[in-house]
């Protein structure tokens, strides 16, 4: 099982989704390299919500905010880039 | 009506293959000039999170597809229907539901106050037709009106500036690459109930008791009769069924397009009937069924505003249930357009105002 959590956590998420890759560049299109597609999108939200601690509201979001690492770690880590 | 399907009622504990068998059993099969079997087997693998030796036997009872043995291709409809009423509880169908639909949980009384919405809608050509050509293009993006339930709007910018028209149905524009909109949306809502006892029983018949929501093309969804013979009443089809059965009983009324508001890019349908009190009142079956059948812990009450009450999830426009929200053509041809709907709530609420109310006739 593994011990990472928070952001990193996140990140081992999405790379589960191209074994190919070692890392992901942050400013990544992550949709366009088929790391986020519809079939993913829920099962990412719900790992968004555990690592984040908080409820994702679909009415709060848009497309953008998981457009790339960057987006997602301000948006949802309250980080900036 | 002699309906097909078996009723379903949601299981108190996740179900394995007798599950999906059942499920199979009252499928309804997208028909063959409606179907599109792209979707591959590692991709219904994933969708359906049934593991190989199920999906083995779906297959074999019946699961209808292309392709060859071990390569088999499925049709999207299809597939997200089998899982919605597999029970299985962990299908990305299933999963993707209960998220959608959390807003169910909340006291109705949330429904009914003004809600600001950041808008923004884009349309372009449909991924087979390219980029070329403009000159022989015309498009339409359904007018919003959301006023028709007590909001109002307080911007609306359109495009391509000079090129893009807006009128009382549609946004309109020829001879583009393309069609835009965006503003800021103030959706609002108002408690109602159904007055006369018989406009009730008619609007209330297409309940979660006997009917299923599914997901299938908006073409097959206009074929009502075919589509609710078989136990399922997506929004469309039940909305057109229930506008026939309430003008024959003497009730005006009329079917009504839009956005579920909140929900990233989904059109919805609903009636729209003037009750013996004179007041307009929305009834929304679809809603009804997906409260009971795939929302998680939804209010105890919801049901009951979903049966006559405005509601600011809803984005109204002057389209009829089959009428799509968004159309294209190219030399008069139509065709569905790629389009990127982003409709967030804002970080701004508006302040209460004095408004002139929701309407009360019809608008037929």
């Amino acid at each position: 099982m593994s011990t990472v959590t928070g952001f990193d956590a996140v990140i081992q998420y999405l790379l589960t989704k191209r074994p190919d890759l070692t890392s992901i560049d942050p400013d990544l299109d992550l949709v366009e390299n088929r790391i986020l597609d519809s079939l993913g999108f829920v099962n990412f939200l719900y790992v968004l919500e555990e690592q984040t601690g908080e409820e994702i509201l679909m009415e709060n979001v848009t497309p953008s905010d998981f457009r790339t690492i960057n987006s997602i770690r301000k948006r949802f880590f309250h980080e900036s880039e | 009506m002699n309906i097909e399907a078996k009723p379903w009622t949601r299981p108190a504990a996740p179900r394995g293959l007798e599950g999906w068998l059942d499920s199979l059993r009252d499928l309804l099969v997208i028909p063959p000039e409606l179907r599109d079997e792209w979707v591959e087997r590692d991709a219904a693998l994933e969708l359906l999170q049934c593991g190989p030796e199920i999906l083995d036997e779906l297959l074999r009872a019946g699961l209808p597809h292309g392709g060859t043995p071990g390569a088999e291709r499925f049709d999207r409809f299809d597939l997200v229907n089998l899982a919605l009423y597999s029970g299985s509880g962990t299908s990305v169908p299933e999963k993707t539901m209960r998220y959608a639909l959390r807003w169910m949980h909340a006291d109705p009384e949330a429904l009914f106050r003004p809600q600001r919405w950041n808008y923004s809608v884009a349309l372009t050509p449909p991924a087979a037709h390219g980029e070329g050509e403009p000159e022989r293009t015309d498009w339409n993006l359904a007018t919003p009106h959301p006023e028709l339930s007590g909001g109002w709007t307080e911007s609306l910018s359109i495009g391509p500036a000079g090129a893009a028209t807006l009128g009382e149905k549609d946004i309109t524009a020829s001879g583009t690459s393309g069609l835009t909109a965006s503003g800021v949306l103030v959706t609002s809502g108002e408690r109602r109930e159904i007055v006369s006892e018989k406009l009730r029983a008619i609007v209330t018949s297409y309940g979660p008791d006997r009917f299923r929501w599914g997901r299938m093309p908006e073409e097959l969804q206009w074929r009502k009769d075919e589509v609710l013979a078989q136990g399922y009443a997506p929004c469309i089809s039940v909305c057109l069924e229930l506008a026939e059965r309430c003008r024959e009983a003497g009730f005006e009324a009329r079917t009504r397009r839009g956005w579920i508001m909140g929900m990233l890019d989904l059109a919805h349908s609903w009636l729209e009937v003037v009750d013996e009190d004179g007041l307009v009142k929305n009834v929304d079956p679809a809603f009804v069924i997906l409260a009971d059948h795939h929302a998680e812990a939804p209010h105890p009450d919801i049901a009951q505003a979903f049966t006559g009450s405005l509601l600011n999830r809803l984005l109204p426009t002057e389209h009829h249930a089959d009428e799509p929200v968004n159309g294209y053509r190219r030399g008069g041809l139509f065709a569905h357009p790629r389009h990127q709907t982003d409709i967030q709530l804002s970080a701004e609420q508006p302040a209460p105002r004095e408004t002139a109310g929701a309407g009360n006739g019809s608008g037929n």
